[in-house]
């Protein structure tokens, strides 16, 4: 190794050609001079070569009909899932539970509204004979009127 | 940019023709199979996760927007199913030498490398020395190396694809590198 040696990591990245100009140019002039830099090199060069020539696989024979299975599956899948959201965007469940707490809503305060009259209905009820003799009761309070019966005695 | 016939393609996809997306499939489906199997080492695992690749792709359609090679993208997303895949208790074993055989009987890539490929496939010897000494690099050295010499992509394109920096991915092929020529030389070794 001579003094100044390339970095391997540089080393690696001017295989790939990923050095800028400037250093890209500095380990070529250095390459010139230095054969331990130039082994490492060729060393690096010759694992990539071993590497890129790696038998590759074909598909198997049932990879593609595997493959359309699984698309057809998520297709499905997907198609369920639009059926279940409306045009805008809200799923079908959010509304129909909507509607149901807006139904239960109005049973509830309808049976509420309902309630405050309740009593006054069931003492009218009770007491529908005075109310038919209305006329005749609003006028006993005069019966209770001193001045007005004082009169009365006195024109008597 | 643009003027990537895949990103037209994907494009086309997007905007619903479905023969667009077959096209593609047919296109790079043999590559990702590749990269999937030199991942992982077991071609089953390997088909596996290239479905798994093309199935995100359809479900990313609607979304897609073409800010790199479509090439890229798609090595992403391979990326992300093989690391994630691998991540899983079935395939994790780091204590595991490169000859042991796992009393459940489960294969992960050490089993596979020595198992299912060679079972299924006449590789030569060269090949089987070359996949041991793959599946004894950690996952993100093998991800960077793979997309580098296979894949042909640049270091900016892998550090989209595994999520770290330019410079990160400069020393994980380094690193890859050189333990890829300490295990070659090991497995080398031992098979003489």
């Amino acid at each position: 190794m001579i003094k100044g040696c390339i970095k391997e990591e540089d080393l690696s990245a001017f295989t790939d050609g990923e050095l800028s100009g400037p250093k890209s140019r500095r380990v070529e002039e250095h390459l010139v001079n230095c054969l331990e830099c130039r082994e490492k090199l060729a060393e690096m060069k010759a694992s990539d070569g071993l590497f890129r020539s790696f038998a590759e696989v074909e598909p198997s024979a049932d990879f593609d009909r595997s493959f359309w299975k699984k698309v057809r599956e998520l297709e499905d899948t997907r198609g369920k899932a639009r059926w279940f959201r409306l045009p805008w965007g809200l799923p079908r469940p959010v509304l129909a539970s909507g509607f149901a707490v807006l139904l239960v809503f109005a049973l509830v305060f309808n049976k509420e509204a309902g309630q405050p009259v309740e009593k006054e209905e069931v003492f009218m009820a009770e007491h529908m004979e005075l109310l038919n003799e209305f006329e005749l009761i609003q006028h006993l309070d005069l019966l209770e009127d001193w001045e007005t019966i004082k009169d009365m005695k006195e024109n008597t | 940019m643009q003027n990537d016939s895949d990103i037209q393609l994907m494009l086309s996809f997007r905007d619903g023709d479905k023969n667009a997306f077959r096209e593609l499939y047919d296109k790079h489906k043999k590559r990702v199979i590749n990269y999937c199997f030199r991942f992982c080492g077991n071609r089953s695992v390997a088909e596996d996760m290239a479905q798994e690749t093309f199935l995100r792709v359809l479900k990313a359609a609607r979304r897609y927007e073409p800010t790199a090679r479509f090439s890229t993208w798609l090595f992403k997303i391979a990326s992300n199913v093989c690391l994630n895949e691998l991540r899983r208790p079935r395939y994790r074993n780091p204590t595991e030498s490169l000859e042991e055989e796992r009393e459940d009987g489960k294969e992960g890539f050490r089993e596979a490398v020595t198992s299912d490929t060679d079972r299924d496939f006449a590789f030569n010897e060269m090949d089987s020395v070359v996949r041991k000494a793959l599946g004894a690099l950690p996952d993100k050295q093998r991800a960077a190396l793979l997309l580098r010499i296979d894949g042909e992509f640049s270091y900016r394109e892998i550090g989209e694809q595994i999520h770290c920096s330019e410079n990160h991915v400069k020393i994980l092929i380094y690193r890859a590198r050189q333990q890829l020529k300490e295990t070659l030389a090991l497995v080398k070794g031992e098979s003489i």
